[in-house]
């Protein structure tokens, strides 16, 4: 009505939502600042999955938080989920892991679990392939290291030794020394074993 | 692989340089997984082609040897949507299919952009793109032998 009032057109349902949304945080009132760009991509979000059907694939993935829980999920859904949509969760769950060591962990999964059923463009594959081939990539290399290097790799040289010949154990063998001698800032050997064995198990690949 | 018989201190039987610290050599090791690689290529054909025949589809340069453009197109629905290719070893003890089944090869070549093989991608079947390309070689996945 004050829109009528003030000579505007009235604002539908989303507009109402967004800005009743807006203008009814509770920290406002303290002055508490919050990111406007988040808040209407977090609306919008919520608005989509308001107007889905409950039988839509996109529900499901939506009603997820982790971005890696999502990828999974639609990998799992097939062709039910379109090519470039495929492609947008690869890479908001890319840019979600915190450094280099995950990152070549999901790529080395995601690789194995969906070369063989879905399509992806040139540019998502390559995406992939920056990401995993040292993981993937033959080969055989003598380090030279002191002080943390050395920590890290007799870290990974025990981790090592605990695995075994099963294909999930050869890829996580490959992964971890493939991370030598200094790719493990801000991580351990030993947690990166149990991010991998997660990811295998979410992205259902056979032990 | 790592392993704990792996350590040394270089040099070794000297006091070191105490203005550098001591270094501890070790091995690490990517080994495939399932111990196989296909290689990807084409045979140079005995006699050269003429420049009009390099721009021209392979499959009408008058080659023995070359199949259909139709069987190549059956073999692509049969292999995986993308592959990461590596580079080949001759030192590891890995097995290395050089593949002379040219049916697979055409169709790997043709769709890869650098060492990745996109199923999705426009195929080049030019004769020049083909023979020219280095071999392409990626590890043996499930199911392809």
């Amino acid at each position: 009505m004050l829109a009528e009032a003030a000579g505007q057109t009235r604002p539908g349902w989303e507009d109402a939502a967004w800005l009743a949304l807006r203008h009814g945080l509770p920290g406002i009132a303290q002055g508490v600042k919050t990111k406007a760009s988040s808040l209407l991509a977090a609306h919008r979000q919520a608005w989509s999955l308001c107007g889905l059907d409950a039988s839509d694939p996109w529900r499901q993935i939506l009603a997820l938080s982790d971005p890696v829980d999502r990828l999974a999920l639609a990998t799992g859904l097939g062709k039910s989920i379109d090519t470039a949509d495929f492609t947008g969760l690869l890479t908001t769950a890319f840019a979600a892991q915190v450094d280099k060591a995950h990152r070549r962990a999901l790529a080395l999964v995601v690789y194995l679990s969906v070369r063989d059923r879905r399509e992806l463009p040139a540019i998502a594959v390559e995406t992939l392939a920056t990401e995993a081939r040292e993981a993937i990539q033959p080969s055989r290399i003598t380090h030279q290291v002191h002080g943390t290097q050395l920590t890290a790799c007799r870290e990974t040289a025990a981790v090592c030794s605990g695995l075994s010949d099963t294909l999930r154990d050869k890829h996580c063998r490959n992964l971890l020394q493939s991370l030598l001698p200094d790719g493990y800032k801000g991580t351990k050997p030993a947690d990166l074993r149990e991010t991998f064995n997660t990811l295998w198990a979410k992205f259902h690949l056979p032990c | 692989m790592l392993s704990a018989s792996s350590y040394s201190i270089t040099p070794t039987g000297v006091l070191h340089n105490m203005s550098a610290p001591p270094r501890t050599s070790f091995d690490s090791r990517v080994s495939a997984v399932t111990g196989s690689f296909f290689v990807f290529q084409l045979t140079q054909p005995a006699k050269p082609l003429t420049k009009r025949n390099l721009a021209r589809p392979i499959f009408d340069c008058g080659l023995d040897n070359i199949p259909p453009r139709e069987q190549v197109e059956a073999a692509v629905r049969n292999m995986p949507a993308f592959l990461i290719g590596v580079r080949s070893h001759s030192t590891d003890n890995s097995k290395y299919y050089a593949l002379t089944d040219t049916v697979f090869s055409i169709a790997v070549l043709s769709r890869r952009v650098g060492e990745i093989y996109v199923r999705s991608r426009q195929p080049d079947y030019s004769a020049g793109h083909l023979l020219n390309q280095k071999p392409f070689t990626a590890e043996v996945w499930e199911g392809a032998l």
